[in-house]
């Protein structure tokens, strides 16, 4: 590699997660600490860990002009973002690549056009994948009202910056479109300093189904499978699985494809995420949106694949060739993904921080635990409560449930309250074992029914 | 962490400066020993201390590196490994003669963010202090940059500059202990 010094711009598990790739490629690593982050995993297993300021993110792991300065300071030439804080953050990447150090992800322009909704929509078109029916950008009431009188309703309000949720509105009659389209553009205003609207056409029964892709810089773009995250509450997910469960295999080609054309028409480079929402009753797929990053939920690609993403993520923005090709790319098995937070599913998942008094995770063959905890760690309250990823890897579906209900039940946590339970009650219920969750059962089918105890 | 070809270069330049008569440091497993002629062998003097220990000897310990200096004069040492901002021991910098004996009512002043420490408003310039120096509430004493943005470092007592823990345009980390300054009372 002629990476020689990597600066890990994150925290928690994903900063331990690069921290072991690079240090298995021979590249020493930096880890960019707040204040409360400076014991962590990762700023013990680095070669060297930089107080990057205090601990509100806004402080420290948001600030773009921070890290470029430790990564200059320290001598890196070049930055994994993991994901969430700048992992998408076009600025940040673009001033890295002014200063000489290598961004691990796409270019900055990409990150900058992707990032965009409607301009992901228009290149998609432009590639001829699948995209939901619906509008450009709205500027007025009235246009809204108009295309959602020709799209019908139900419709979906979308906010073009949006991500995690935020400015997205479901609208059932053309009553209530005024209101939602307000405050929609209010919020997109507010979280992302852009309001701009479009809406799509809403599916009522749908899943997310995405495609991991990599492209390198000689143009090459393949992709490593599919993924099912239909497990969602308020659009976090929960639970993750490779392959994505009863999909047409001619379908799943053309999800495998619509993907790799994409990449191709932008020269992807680096890691990404194609996400599609499928229509379960039509068994057909349109466009969600381009995801530039590692997704937090990449270790059941390289379950069923045998492949490390993030060392070939370090190995791409190094400028390497991708090594295989395409039919090279095999996969074995089905693997399961679960995020285990801090949160407290019996009370409203209220946020749980607090000492770690116990930590067993399971000792079972076929499942890895990628986690920055360990007893007597202290989750801090300033950031997201996610403590680690139980992933097993299974012959079939039917043996990653089984491995995945023993696991959880084996995993042993006293201190702070855990999703443990809830993630129980997700892999032991019919509908998740049969494979025909959609992206509103957790919220509309279980949680209503569920009784856990506090 | 691996020594890079500049660390190497900085360690020498360093050393340099030091004169010192006898210099070995050992960094997962690469060594480098350094000896200004007739010299006592490390084993038979070195002694742990601390970095304001008795004069002449240094114990000092970066990340997984165990430098051990034997001279004339104490250098102040670095750790980037250790966190707590008041326990850290000063700062790997400047050769100073004989630093002045902590006092309890000692004011660390640290970084106000991350990025490079300079002592002068300008390259070339008087530095805005210096050991000695008289400074009160609110004066500038050096500054950090982050991104072509100087930040000030100010002083938040009326007191004696008794000691600079960091050299001019080092990387220094949020927090990072920059001055020790004595309140006058104590004087």
């Amino acid at each position: 590699m002629t990476v020689s010094r990597l600066l890990v711009a994150n925290r928690g598990e994903i900063a331990v997660r690069i921290v072991r790739a690079a240090q298995a490629l021979g590249c020493e690593t930096v880890v960019a600490v707040s204040e409360a982050d400076m014991g962590s995993m990762a700023a013990r297993m680095a070669d060297r860990a930089v107080c990057l300021g205090p601990s509100r993110a806004s402080q420290s792991y948001l600030r773009p002009d921070l890290l470029l300065s430790v990564a200059i300071g320290t001598g890196c030439d070049a930055v994994h973002p993991g994901y969430g804080f700048l992992a998408e953050n076009a600025t940040f990447a673009r001033a890295c690549e002014d200063n000489g150090i290598v961004f691990v992800g796409p270019h900055a322009k990409t990150i900058e056009e992707l990032g965009n909704k409607l301009s992901a929509r228009k290149l998609a078109q432009l590639s001829g994948v699948p995209v939901m029916p619906g509008t450009e950008e709205l500027l007025h009431f009235q246009d809204a009202r108009d295309a959602a009188e020709r799209i019908g309703y139900p419709v979906l309000i979308k906010a073009a910056a949006g991500g995690g949720g935020r400015g997205i509105r479901v609208v059932r009659d053309a009553g209530s479109l005024r209101a939602n389209f307000e405050s929609a553009a209010a919020e997109a205003e507010a979280a992302f300093g852009d309001g701009s609207l479009f809406l799509e056409r809403f599916i009522e029964r749908s899943r997310h189904v995405e495609v991991q892709i990599l492209g390198d810089e000689f143009g090459k773009v393949v992709h490593l499978g599919d993924r099912d995250c239909s497990t969602q509450r308020r659009y976090q997910k929960l639970v993750e699985e490779a392959p994505a469960p009863n999909i047409p295999e001619s379908v799943r080609r053309q999800l495998h494809q619509s993907a790799v054309i994409l990449g191709q028409g932008i020269d992807y480079l680096n890691a990404g995420t194609v996400e599609f929402l499928y229509d379960a009753d039509r068994e057909d797929f349109a466009l969600l949106e381009i995801n530039t990053r590692i997704q937090v939920e990449h270790p059941v690609t390289e379950a069923v694949t045998g492949l490390d993403l993030v060392q070939l993520q370090l190995r791409m923005a190094d400028g390497e060739s991708i090594a295989f090709e395409q039919k090279d790319v095999e996969f074995s098995g089905h693997a399961i993904e679960v995020r285990i937070t801090a949160e407290d599913p019996a009370n409203g998942f209220r946020p749980s921080p607090g000492l770690i008094e116990r930590w067993d995770p399971p000792h079972l063959p076929n499942v890895r635990l990628d986690t920055h905890v360990e007893a007597g760690y202290t989750v801090p309250p300033f950031y997201d409560s996610l403590l680690g990823k139980l992933i097993v890897h299974g012959v079939s579906r039917q043996d990653a449930v089984q491995k995945m209900t023993d696991a959880l039940r084996l995993f042993g946590v006293q201190g702070v309250a855990t999703s443990i339970p809830l993630l129980q009650a997700i892999v032991s219920h019919d509908d998740f074992v049969d494979g025909h969750v959609t992206t509103k059962w957790l919220e509309e089918s279980l949680l209503p029914e569920l009784v856990l105890d506090p | 962490m691996e020594l890079s070809h500049r660390d190497v270069l900085e360690i020498i330049e360093l050393l340099r400066a030091a004169h010192l008569e006898y210099f070995e440091l050992e960094v997962n497993g690469t060594k480098i020993v350094a000896s200004s002629g007739a010299s006592t062998p490390p084993g038979a003097s070195v002694a742990k201390s601390s970095p304001e220990g008795p004069s002449g000897r240094a114990d000092v310990r970066e990340d997984q590196a165990r430098l051990v200096i034997v001279g004339e004069e104490p250098l102040t040492a670095a750790s980037d490994s250790d966190r707590d901002a008041d326990e850290r021991p000063p700062v790997a910098s400047e050769m100073q003669a004989a630093a002045t004996p902590k006092h309890e009512n000692d004011v660390v002043v640290t970084a106000p963010v991350v990025g490079l420490f300079y002592v002068a408003p300008e390259p070339g310039a008087d530095p805005y202090v210096t050991l000695g120096d008289h400074v009160e509430i609110g004066d500038t004493i050096g500054l950090v940059e982050v991104m072509k943005v100087f930040n000030s470092v100010t002083s938040d007592i009326s007191g004696e500059v008794v000691e600079i823990l960091a050299k001019n345009e080092e990387f220094v980390e949020f927090a990072q202990p920059l001055f020790r300054l004595r309140p006058v009372a104590e004087k």
